[in-house]
């Protein structure tokens, strides 16, 4: 039983989704992995049904759902397919909330409609080759000339790189301001001198794209400024706070898809002529997993219910992406001990969600800068 | 004796190892992973360096060495590649086995090819799933996972054979096909895939004679050693990088959580030799203990290690542009081909209570 007091409609989006994922996502989730590239077309159907604006008024093309409801989607999505989940959860964490929270309203018409209800999709370029922990190093710089600001430099690991269409990205006005020269900007696929580069060859998500985005002499004018001049770091900082969520929440939705399928398979399978549901070590680490994920899924709940409520998150959020990633790739580590050497083949999606679910510890700020987060919100600066 | 109590031919022999596994290995290690390529070249220069027959006597070719050295060599091949110190160490257990335990007539003949490189897989009491018929006359079925079966000449599979389980040896010319695992997780470059046994005759001489668990401890030594290799290669891989790595203005190595997740790994690295040494160094008494807690404890530390050489180096990392993530895939692995930790807990705890 869900006590976790989700509404009627929470459930039904739930299934709605599940629905998707179980019966559309899951008998190809491994082929996708295979060719290790991204699908377009599956994508832009997942955008079509309005999944992409999720906690997006309907005024701005979004479903006008909670946060909640975002969560819960991308439970459903990620327990079957982690890269299909990562690349909604980049959209519309990294691109479509920045625009919503702080784009002006003639931003919100002309990109986040499109992008909210699925015509476009989003990205947000933050890390670069040197700055990748240390988001205040951003090198990537923005120079005012004629009216016109000039971006150059590279971004790097930026899920959705190649195929967005509208990327929120940062870049340094002013090193001498340090993190407040850094502003926030919306750059579009096809503008002269912006391009993107090479992809990652990564351990997991494979069939999510991850690619470098290239600046040179790149003119984007004032108007594609996002926030006030000198709040490109709280833009992203805030924006941070919420991805921080759903990243989470991938890491917990791989360990619950790794936890289901090592259940389907000690029920239905033996070990030296006696079932595996009669070893105490399965047992042991059923209920171990099974304990660690529902403490997780509390915590990332908790953070999605405060952005609800428009209260602070930070530390809530930051506490529930490092348990919640950390616990996911254990228990996908710990599940694979249950089906034993067909684990690790192709026989079973479970390695895949391992090789996913070690990206959850790395991506929008690793386990370390999460505990530095609470750290400061404990122990002050 | 340093504190591992290795003497002076132990150190010459891995200082030499660790050469060649640096010259002959590291530059393709991982082009080799992706494409799940064999090192067929450096096996050959493996073998002309005697590295198949530590623990046989030199009649047959073999270097009459102790199993602590056939564990250093595995360490420092595992270093640079864990898959090639794996098939290697398939190879040395393969022909020890043989040469002690086998009835067939031409035994010498067969240990003496596989010192010279004619490979030997096996497939292991964890996976095997061969079956003889009641009167023991006939085995046929197919088995998942046989380590350096890619281009073998013998394999030794566990079977059960009328109530009786034990290692078997197979020539693979007669009825036996491989058929190479292209899409595992890890270990990519050490032969493992499925072996079809059609319909095979066999005799009493295709059994190995009782070992009292001998080629189980071996495996388990060996197994350890890799892990401990993973360990080293993952330090490799991690303490670099972390030095030349610079964010917020100093390199990483200057921040306590990454310190920490340095010195995870040298004391994970450190565990696994230890317990890795203790095993090899009782593996003549026959002790049952050394070899399971070793490895229990090598290939979850070793799990360890390429998960926080992975997370040293962040987004790196995850990316195959550095050898981090073939440590972790390559350690999983090792975890789920022979029994998993607590399962293995579980034999542990009776072997001691029992």
């Amino acid at each position: 039983m869900d006590l976790m007091e989700f509404s009627k409609e929470h459930l039904e989006f739930r299934d709605e989704v599940r629905d998707f994922a179980q019966n559309r996502l899951k008998p190809i989730a491994e082929d996708l992995e295979r060719k290790a590239e991204f699908d377009y077309d599956l994508i832009m159907e997942i955008g079509r049904k309005g999944w992409f604006g999720i906690p997006i008024p309907e005024k701005y093309g979004g479903m006008g759902k909670d946060n909640v409801s975002y969560i819960l989607a991308l439970e459903e999505l990620t327990k079957v397919c982690g890269a299909t989940a990562i690349m909604v959860a980049a959209h519309c964490s990294l691109c479509v909330c920045p625009i919503y929270y702080d784009g002006n309203e003639e931003q919100k018409k002309k990109y986040l409609v499109p992008l909210a209800r699925g015509e476009k999709i989003g990205s947000f370029g933050l890390s670069e080759p040197n700055a990748g922990s240390d988001a205040g190093g951003t090198e990537t710089t923005a120079v005012l000339k004629d009216g016109k600001w000039v971006i150059n430099g590279q971004k790097r690991w930026i899920t959705n790189g190649s195929y967005a269409d509208v990327i929120v990205f940062t870049a340094q006005t002013n090193k001498e301001l340090k993190h407040h020269g850094i502003y926030s900007f919306i750059v579009e696929k096809g503008t002269p001198g912006f391009s993107p580069g090479n992809k990652e060859d990564k351990l997991g998500l494979r069939s999510s794209n991850t690619a470098e985005l290239l600046f040179d002499e790149c003119e984007l004018p004032p108007e594609n400024l996002l926030g006030k001049e000198g709040e490109g770091f709280k833009v992203f900082m805030r924006t941070l706070d919420g991805g921080r969520i759903s990243i989470g929440m991938l890491g917990l939705g791989l360990g619950e898809g790794a936890l289901e399928s090592a259940i389907e398979f000690a029920t239905t399978h033996e070990r030296k002529g006696k079932p595996l549901i009669k070893y105490q070590w399965v047992q042991k680490l059923i209920a171990d997993t099974a304990t660690e994920l529902e403490a997780a899924r509390h915590l990332i709940y908790h953070a999605a219910r405060l952005k609800d409520a428009k209260v602070d998150l930070n530390k809530e959020g930051a506490m529930a992406k490092l348990y919640a990633s950390e616990v996911g790739t254990r228990a996908c580590r710990k599940m694979m001990d249950i089906i034993g050497p067909d684990s690790i083949n192709g026989t079973y999606p479970i390695q895949r969600l391992l090789r996913d679910a070690k990206l959850m510890e790395i991506g929008e700020g690793t386990s370390e800068v999460q505990r530095i987060v609470i750290g400061r919100q404990l122990l002050g600066r | 004796m340093d504190w591992l109590g290795l003497n002076n031919d132990h150190k010459l022999l891995r200082d030499d190892i660790a050469g060649f596994a640096k010259n002959e290995l590291e530059e393709d290690v991982l082009e080799f992973d992706k494409e799940y390529k064999f090192f067929d070249s450096v096996w050959k220069k493996a073998a002309g360096m005697g590295l198949f027959g530590f623990m046989l006597p030199e009649s047959v070719g073999g270097a009459d060495m102790d199993a602590i050295s056939l564990a250093l060599c595995i360490e420092e091949l595992a270093v640079v590649s864990p898959s090639f110190a794996f098939a290697v160490a398939v190879q040395n257990i393969g022909a020890y086995a043989i040469e002690k335990f086998g009835g067939m007539d031409n035994k010498a003949d067969i240990v003496k090819d596989i010192v010279k490189g004619l490979k030997v897989a096996l497939c292991m009491e964890s996976i095997c799933k061969l079956k003889c018929n009641d009167d023991r006359t006939q085995i046929s079925g197919t088995s998942g996972f046989v380590v350096n079966g890619d281009n073998s000449k013998y394999c030794l599979m566990f079977a059960s054979c009328a109530e009786r389980n034990t290692y078997l040896y197979l020539d693979t010319a007669d009825n036996c096909e491989f058929h190479k695992e292209n899409e595992i997780i890890g270990m990519r470059s050490a032969g493992i895939g499925k072996f079809e046994v059609k319909p095979y005759a066999i005799s009493d001489k295709n059994f190995l004679q009782p070992d009292e668990g001998e080629i189980e401890y071996l495996l388990k030594i060996c197994v350890s050693a890799v892990s401990t290799g993973i360990c080293a290669g993952s330090y490799n891989v991690a303490i670099p990088y972390s030095k030349e790595r610079v964010q917020f203005g100093r390199p990483i190595s200057k921040f306590g959580m990454v310190r920490r997740m340095v010195s995870e790994i040298e004391e994970n690295a450190r565990i696994s030799r230890l317990l890795t040494y203790d095993a090899a160094s009782k593996f003549r008494d026959g002790d049952r203990l050394a070899p399971y807690i070793a490895s229990v404890t090598a290939r979850d530390r070793a799990m360890v290690c390429g998960d926080r050489a992975v997370q040293v180096l962040g987004g790196a990392g995850y990316t195959k542009d550095y050898p981090a993530e073939m440590y972790f895939r390559d350690a999983k692995t090792l975890e789920a081909l022979l029994y998993s930790a607590e399962e293995e807990r579980e034999l542990i705890g009776k072997i001691i209570t029992d």
